[in-house]
């Protein structure tokens, strides 16, 4: 076999693979983590043999495909030839905006599919990283690969993921978001793929048997499956102690219940179970509310849609107008409302715990998920106190144990109980292990 | 869609029943009940903070009558301005007319009552309870001064305080309830003895003391002969049933001591305390201690043992060790 054969062989499914032949020769170079600039300069211009870059042949029937991809056509009389040229007009490597660490590294992914495969090949370097590409689209054929590591990850998966997008029929897909709606499935407020703008939650997730989806012109790369504990631990805690980790993924787990449910339990206690407020407590309650005209569920319902009003203005207005933004939230927000007596100060500070609390997750879907069931433990404490609040755990529960990603349960690792991942995700402690529900090779750590 | 009906419409129409907002409700924190001339008079004692900037707790007092308990606290609950929150009650003072012959009107309507909690404290009182309860002193909550006083283990007082305990003897076979006494001596707040439900009779201080060193639950008591004062640290005192005879041991730890202490003087002024005491409550039959529901436990049969047997009481003193300097004497 020719040594070309076993290249070809030995990267295989692998897309970003160029093999140029020029006069018996053979360029093999990874597009992703090449520059075609220093290709030429370095290599094509010094050999006189291979001067130039790389002409296709295109025909008739697909020379739009290369019109539309930065190619350049020579056309004559009888071909057409295709060269590249394609402009750079995108964004360099910039730092998370959403997702931060403050000890692991700073980039981040762009509108470049090309790019984005390089930041991780760049971190796995190796053959086994492969992808299955498809150009997903009616008009915008945008380039999306499916990604996984060849021994780690189960092809029962990447078959599944291959099965849903082969099957796409839309006009285009502007970004990764979009294509998160077809590997949902069902109706369920809960993300089902987790979305991340960082090289390196993609590398873990790929050691750890997870199957990426990188789109062309998205900064964000989908990864599946994903669970409720991702969502709440995501993996930016793998540059920490582990002693030092723990308490803070207990924090957040925390932090979830009380963004949830805190609102709803305030309602309930001061409005049906009474007896359970210490007596002190009850009474500096009591006084708090004389002045205010309205009863408690509307003062909620009051606080919590001003503070969606200006988390909603945060996100979308201009940050160089945010000043202002943080001043007129701390007015409305603040003892000016109090004395005015439209709210009670235990209001204000049950709401800013349950907004301050909600701060810690970063994903969007995810806060928008804990805000309907935010609003519907509100409801049914208003009505029942503790027992509605109990039947709103029940139907939420109930909810959890319906959702599943990729046909996994939702609630992995606690149920069924999944001892690796239970190690990685709600507590961090030394673990060797694949979960087995994503991989075959459990084996990750070699004494 | 039919489920989606059907939970709205149970949502809907279900909740809501005790709705109530925390700022139109009256606290109540102490009940005083008193039966006078066929009546039973509730005064209510309800707390309020009217300062807005700091707890400034101040308590307001509201009495009615009935003829009978549901009566008189509809008439109490008339009066107030806002609806009455009993989940935070947690004093109830009756007077000496109810603890002898209405004790079971209060124990019923307490108990089958889902709005009073019933972790609750019941004191006795030989005057007009209301006046206890409005006779409050610097702390201006009569509830406060009095789980003070009860919180201070250097006050004397038999351990029924609670009305679970009161109630939960009462009922039993073998035992008879006591309750403390509460008095008041310019606006001080003090433990007067104790008393017996459904009994006409009553025990002092001296006898709180001895009570309390027979049923094991001495914190810090204090006896004096003419010469010497003594503190008791503990005292573990067992009871025996045998050859038609109870057998009263006792093993008493004194704390504090003077030099050349005579150790044989307090036992005997002991021992002639407790036999006193018994002698006292076995003549007229007043099992206070549980001899018959001691007995029943161990032999799990019902019999008269306190009336009809005679005792013996065996009083071992000593003292404790830790940093003892002074001479002990063992001598009569």
């Amino acid at each position: 076999m020719e040594i070309i054969d076993i290249i070809k062989k030995d990267y295989e499914q692998i897309s970003d693979l160029n093999i140029n032949h020029y006069n018996k020769k053979y360029l093999v170079y990874l597009e992703s983590l090449c520059s075609s600039d220093k290709i030429n300069e370095y290599v094509l211009k010094k050999d006189k043999k291979l001067n130039g870059p790389k002409e296709i042949i295109v025909n008739i029937n697909n020379y739009q495909d290369y019109l539309n991809n930065g190619y350049l056509l020579i056309v004559s009389k009888s071909k057409i030839i295709a060269i590249e040229v394609k402009e750079n007009n995108f964004r360099s490597i910039t730092t998370p905006e959403t997702q931060i660490s403050y000890n692991g590294p700073k980039d981040s992914f762009n509108e470049n599919y090309l790019t984005n495969l390089s930041l991780i090949k760049k971190r796995i370097k190796t053959n086994e990283l492969k992808s299955i590409d498809f150009n997903l689209g009616k008009y915008t054929k945008t380039l999306t690969s499916i990604l996984y590591l060849d021994n780690v990850a189960k092809m029962t998966n990447v078959n599944k993921i291959k099965k849903i997008l082969a099957n796409i029929n839309i006009d285009g897909i502007l970004d990764a978001s979009r294509l998160s709606e077809y590997l949902k499935n069902n109706t369920s407020f809960a993300p089902q793929v987790f979305m991340t703008e960082r090289p390196d939650y993609v590398c873990q997730a790929l050691l750890n048997g997870k199957i990426i989806i990188l789109v062309d012109n998205s900064p964000y790369a989908l990864i599946l499956p994903a669970f409720l504990i991702d969502f709440i631990n995501p993996p930016l805690d793998n540059y920490s102690k582990p002693i030092l980790v723990n308490s803070i993924k207990a924090l957040r787990i925390i932090a979830f219940l009380i963004t949830m449910m805190l609102p709803a339990i305030y309602i309930a206690l001061t409005n049906y179970n009474q007896e359970t407020i210490p007596l002190n407590i009850l009474l500096s309650l009591s006084t708090a509310r004389k002045t205010v005209p309205f009863p408690s569920i509307i003062e909620a319902l009051m606080m919590l849609f001003i503070y969606e009003l200006l988390r909603e203005s945060d996100i979308h207005f201009p940050k160089n107008f945010g000043s202002a933004n943080s001043i007129l939230g701390a007015l409305i927000l603040g003892e000016a409302s109090v004395k005015a007596g439209i709210v009670s100060p235990i209001m204000i500070i049950i709401i800013a715990i349950t907004f301050i609390a909600s701060l810690i997750f970063n994903n969007l879907d995810f806060i928008n998920a804990i805000r309907h069931y935010r609003l519907l433990f509100l409801i049914s404490a208003s009505l029942c106190g503790l027992f509605g609040i109990m039947l709103t755990l029940f139907y939420f529960l109930t909810k959890l144990s319906e959702v599943n990603s990729l046909n996994y349960p939702y609630t992995i690792p606690l149920i069924p109980f999944d001892k690796a991942y239970f190690k990685e995700s709600i507590i961090k402690l030394k673990n060797n292990k694949r979960s087995n529900n994503l991989s075959n090779n459990l084996i990750k750590e070699r004494d | 869609m039919k489920k989606i009906i059907l939970l709205i419409t149970c949502l809907l129409l279900t909740g809501c029943y005790n709705y109530n907002e925390i700022e139109k409700t009256a606290i109540i924190d102490a009940i005083s009940i008193d039966y006078e001339n066929n009546l039973y008079e509730v005064t209510f004692e309800v707390i309020k903070n009217n300062d807005l900037d700091t707890l400034n707790l101040k308590a307001i007092y509201e009495s009615g009558s009935g003829s009978n308990l549901i009566e008189a606290f509809y008439n109490v609950e008339k009066k107030l301005d806002n609806n009455p929150l009993f989940s935070h009650l947690s004093l109830i003072i009756i007077n000496d007319e109810i603890i002898k012959d209405h004790f079971d009107d209060i124990r019923d309507f307490i108990l089958r009552n889902p709005k009073i909690n019933n972790n609750i404290y019941l004191m006795g009182s030989f005057n007009k309870a209301s006046d206890i309860l409005k006779n409050n002193s610097l702390n201006e909550i009569t509830s406060d001064a009095i789980k003070g006083l009860i919180n201070n283990q250097y006050n004397n007082y038999v351990n029924n305080l609670s009305f679970n305990k009161i109630v939960n003897d009462d009922i039993s076979n073998g035992i008879l309830s006591v309750i403390n006494y509460l008095d008041v001596n310019n606006h001080a707040y003090y433990f007067n003895g104790f008393g017996i439900i459904k009994n006409n009779h009553h025990f002092n201080s001296d006898d709180t003391k001895i009570y309390n060193i027979l049923t094991n639950n001495v914190t810090n008591i204090v006896i004096s002969n003419n010469d010497d004062i003594i503190r008791i640290n503990k005292a573990n005192t067992k009871y025996d049933f045998k050859n038609h005879e109870i057998n009263i041991k006792l093993d008493i730890e004194l704390a504090s001591i003077k030099n050349d202490f005579n150790l044989k003087t307090f036992n005997n002024l002991i021992t002639s305390k407790i036999t006193q005491f018994y002698e006292n409550i076995k003549k007229d039959n007043l099992d206070i201690l549980g001899i018959n529901q001691k007995y029943y436990q161990r032999y799990g049969k019902k019999k008269d043992y306190f009336k009809n047997e005679a005792f013996n009481i065996n009083v071992k003193l000593t003292v404790l060790k830790n940093g003892l300097i002074y001479e002990v004497k063992n001598e009569t």
